[in-house]
C-alpha cells in the first residue's frame, strides 16, 4: 500500500539518481580544442599545430583536412603526431582560392578510424592576391571523396564554447521546466479556489508558487554560472535573460501581495487572481517576445530550439528523465510546504477558537 | 453609460476637492524636470527619452497609488450595492487614463522647453501616449485595485506595477526614441501595435479577473 502510494516519489529519486550519475559521468566525442596559427596567404606551404580534446591521435590513422563552401576541401599533406591530444599538420595552400572572393573562412577537420570525425568550424582564415575562380576550385576539388569515419559510442556531444559545461542543460533547462508545470498547476488551483472558495485549493497554489520561484532562482543561478563558464560574463543584456528576472520579479510580487494581506480568505481570492494573471503574463515575456529579437539562447532569435545541433540524441537521454526528475521533486517539495501549511492553519484555526 | 459618467465626475470632484494632491504631483514633475535641466543642461535623444520615460514612470506611481484611497472597507460595503463594481473600475481607469496624459502631455511640455529637441514632434508623441496611457490606466486601476486590499499600499503598488508595466514601458521607451529620432511609419506602427497587443492583453485579464476579485 505504501509503495502504491508513494511510487512516484521513488521514480523520482530514480530519475534524480540516473541523472546525476550518467549526466555527470559521461565522456564528451572527441573535439578539436584550438589550432594555431590560423591566418594564411595562399601559394605556401604551412604548418598547423591542433590541439584535440578527449582524443587519442596516437591509436588510429588521421589525415585533416580544410574546408571551404560546401565542396571544396584540402588534405593536408603530412600530418606528425605528438601525442594523443596534439599534432601538427602541413598543408601545400594552392596559389588560389575558390569563389570570387579575397578573403575565405575554412572549417578544420581532423579524421581517425579510432576517433571519428571532429570539426572546428570557420576557423581558419585564409587571404589570397589575385582571384582566379577555375584554378582555385580545380585546386580545392578533391576527386576522390575522402569518406570521414564515424564511430558510434554514447558520449556527449562536442562544442566548441561549451565544452563540458553542455551537462548543464539537465539542470538549468530542466529546473525551468519543472519550474513552468509547477506554475501552471499552481494556476489550476487558483482557478479552483476562485470557484469553490476551499481554502485547501489556496494552500496548494501558494505552495506550488513557492517551490516554483526556488526553481526559479535555482535556473537563474546555473544560467548565470553557465554564461560565466561560456559567454565570460555573469549577466548579459540578453532579452531571455531580461524576461526571465522579470518574470521572477512578477512573482516576487504574488510573495509579497500574500504577506501583505491578513485575512486568509482575501489573501486567497486576491492572490488566485494575481497568479492567473501572472502566469499570463509571463509566458509572452519568456516564450514570445525573446523569439522576436535576436537573443543568444537557442530557440530565440531564429536559433533553432532542441536542433540537432544543441540536442542530439546522447543528451536527449538524459535530459528527458531531468525534467520528468526535476517535475517530481518539485512537487514533492511543494506538497511537503502545502502540509506544513495546512498544520500551521490547523493550528491557528484551534487557537482562535 | 449614466452611471459610469456620473463616477468619472466623482473622481473629477473628489480630485477638485483634495486639489493639494494633484498639485504634489505637478510639483513633483516640474521639481524633477528643473533638476534635469539644472545637472543635464542638454543632451541626446536618448538621453532625454530615458529621462522622460523615467519621471512619467514615477508620475504613474504616485497617481496610481491614490486610485482606491477613497475606497475604504465602509465605503465599499455602500457603494457596491449601489452600482456594479466593474463600472467603478472602469470609471477610476478612464479617469487615470485622462490625468495620466494630462500630466504626460505636461511633462512633453515642460521638458521640451527646459532642454529643447531637435526634432520636435508633438503629434507622434501624443499617439504614443494615447496608447500607453490605455493600457498604464488598466495596470494601475488593477494592481491598485489589488495593492488597497493589503498592508503598505504605495510600496506594495510599486512592487505590483513595476514588473508587469516593463513590456509597456519598455515598448514606450522605444517607439519614443524612434519619434525622436524622425521616425517612419512602419517602424513607429511596429512599436505601436506591440503596445495594443498589451492592452489587449490586459483588458482580457481584467475583464476576466475583476468579477472574481471584488467579492468579500
Amino acid at each position: 500500500m505504501f509503495y502504491k502510494i508513494h511510487w512516484w516519489k521513488y521514480l523520482g529519486v530514480l530519475l534524480m539518481v540516473y541523472v546525476l550519475i550518467v549526466g555527470l559521468l559521461t565522456p564528451l566525442k572527441p573535439g578539436i580544442f584550438d589550432v594555431k596559427p590560423n591566418r594564411f596567404k595562399t601559394n605556401q606551404k604551412v604548418n598547423i599545430n591542433v590541439k584535440g580534446y578527449n582524443t587519442n591521435y596516437t591509436k588510429g590513422n588521421v589525415s585533416t583536412y580544410l574546408k571551404t563552401g560546401n565542396s571544396f576541401l584540402l588534405k593536408a599533406e603530412e600530418v606528425a603526431i605528438i601525442n594523443d591530444t596534439e599534432l601538427d599538420a602541413v598543408f601545400n595552400l594552392p596559389q588560389h582560392l575558390p569563389g570570387k572572393l579575397n578573403l575565405v573562412q575554412c572549417s578544420f577537420i581532423v579524421d581517425s578510424d579510432f576517433d571519428g570525425t571532429s570539426v572546428l568550424p570557420s576557423k581558419i582564415v585564409l587571404s589570397q592576391d589575385s582571384i582566379n575562380e577555375i584554378e582555385g576550385d580545380l585546386s580545392w576539388t578533391i576527386s576522390k571523396s575522402p569518406g570521414f569515419h564515424v564511430i558510434h559510442t554514447y558520449r556527449f556531444p562536442y562544442r566548441n564554447i561549451l565544452y563540458e559545461t553542455i551537462r548543464n542543460t539537465f539542470f538549468h533547462v530542466s529546473l525551468w521546466f519543472a519550474m513552468f508545470s509547477m506554475l501552471m498547476v499552481s494556476v489550476y488551483y487558483a482557478i479552483r479556489y476562485l470557484k469553490t472558495q476551499n481554502r485547501d485549493f489556496d494552500l496548494r497554489s501558494s505552495a506550488l508558487v513557492k517551490t516554483a520561484m526556488l526553481f526559479g532562482v535555482l535556473g537563474l543561478a546555473t544560467g548565470s554560472l553557465w554564461a560565466r563558464n561560456t559567454w565570460d560574463t555573469w549577466w548579459t543584456n540578453d532579452i531571455k535573460l531580461n524576461m526571465s528576472a522579470l518574470s521572477m520579479l512578477i512573482y516576487f510580487a504574488y510573495l509579497i501581495l500574500r504577506s501583505s494581506i491578513e485575512d486568509p480568505d482575501r489573501r486567497a481570492r486576491i492572490s488566485g487572481a494575481y497568479n492567473i494573471f501572472a502566469l499570463v503574463a509571463v509566458v509572452p515575456l519568456i516564450f514570445v517576445l525573446p523569439r522576436l529579437t535576436d537573443s543568444l539562447h537557442p530557440g530565440n532569435g531564429g536559433n533553432p530550439a532542441f536542433g540537432s545541433d544543441d540536442m542530439d540524441n546522447a543528451l536527449r537521454l538524459v535530459f528527458y528523465p531531468a525534467v520528468v526528475g526535476f517535475s517530481i521533486l518539485g512537487f514533492w517539495i511543494a506538497q511537503l510546504q502545502y502540509r506544513l501549511e495546512r498544520v500551521k492553519t490547523a493550528l491557528d484555526d484551534h487557537e482562535d477558537k | 453609460m449614466k452611471s459610469f459618467i456620473s463616477l468619472v465626475r466623482k473622481e473629477l470632484v473628489y480630485e477638485w476637492r483634495s486639489l493639494y494632491q494633484l498639485g504634489g504631483v505637478i510639483a513633483f514633475l516640474f521639481g524633477v524636470s528643473y533638476l534635469i535641466y539644472f545637472f543635464s543642461g542638454g543632451g541626446s535623444p536618448e538621453l532625454w527619452n530615458l529621462l522622460y520615460w523615467l519621471v512619467f514612470m514615477f508620475l504613474c506611481f504616485f497617481t496610481g497609488s491614490r486610485v482606491f484611497e477613497d475606497d475604504t472597507q465602509r465605503f465599499k460595503i455602500i457603494s457596491y450595492q449601489l452600482l456594479h463594481p466593474f463600472n467603478l473600475f472602469a470609471a477610476k481607469s478612464a479617469y487615470l487614463f485622462i490625468l495620466l496624459n494630462v500630466l504626460g502631455i505636461l511633462l512633453w511640455g515642460v521638458l521640451s522647453i527646459l532642454i529643447p529637441l531637435v526634432k520636435s514632434e508633438l503629434r507622434g508623441w501624443m499617439i504614443l501616449l494615447l496608447f500607453f496611457n490605455t493600457g498604464m490606466a488598466l495596470i494601475l486601476t488593477f494592481s491598485s485595485f489589488l495593492a488597497s486590499q493589503g498592508q503598505g499600499k504605495t510600496l506594495l503598488l510599486t512592487v505590483l506595477v513595476l514588473p508587469l508595466s516593463f513590456p509597456l514601458l519598455g515598448t514606450a521607451y522605444e517607439t519614443g526614441l524612434k519619434i525622436l529620432n524622425g521616425y517612419e511609419f512602419e517602424s513607429f506602427f511596429s512599436g505601436l501595435r506591440i503596445i495594443v497587443g498589451i492592452n489587449l492583453f490586459v483588458l482580457a485579464m481584467i475583464v476576466f479577473l475583476v468579477p472574481l476579485t471584488w467579492k468579500n
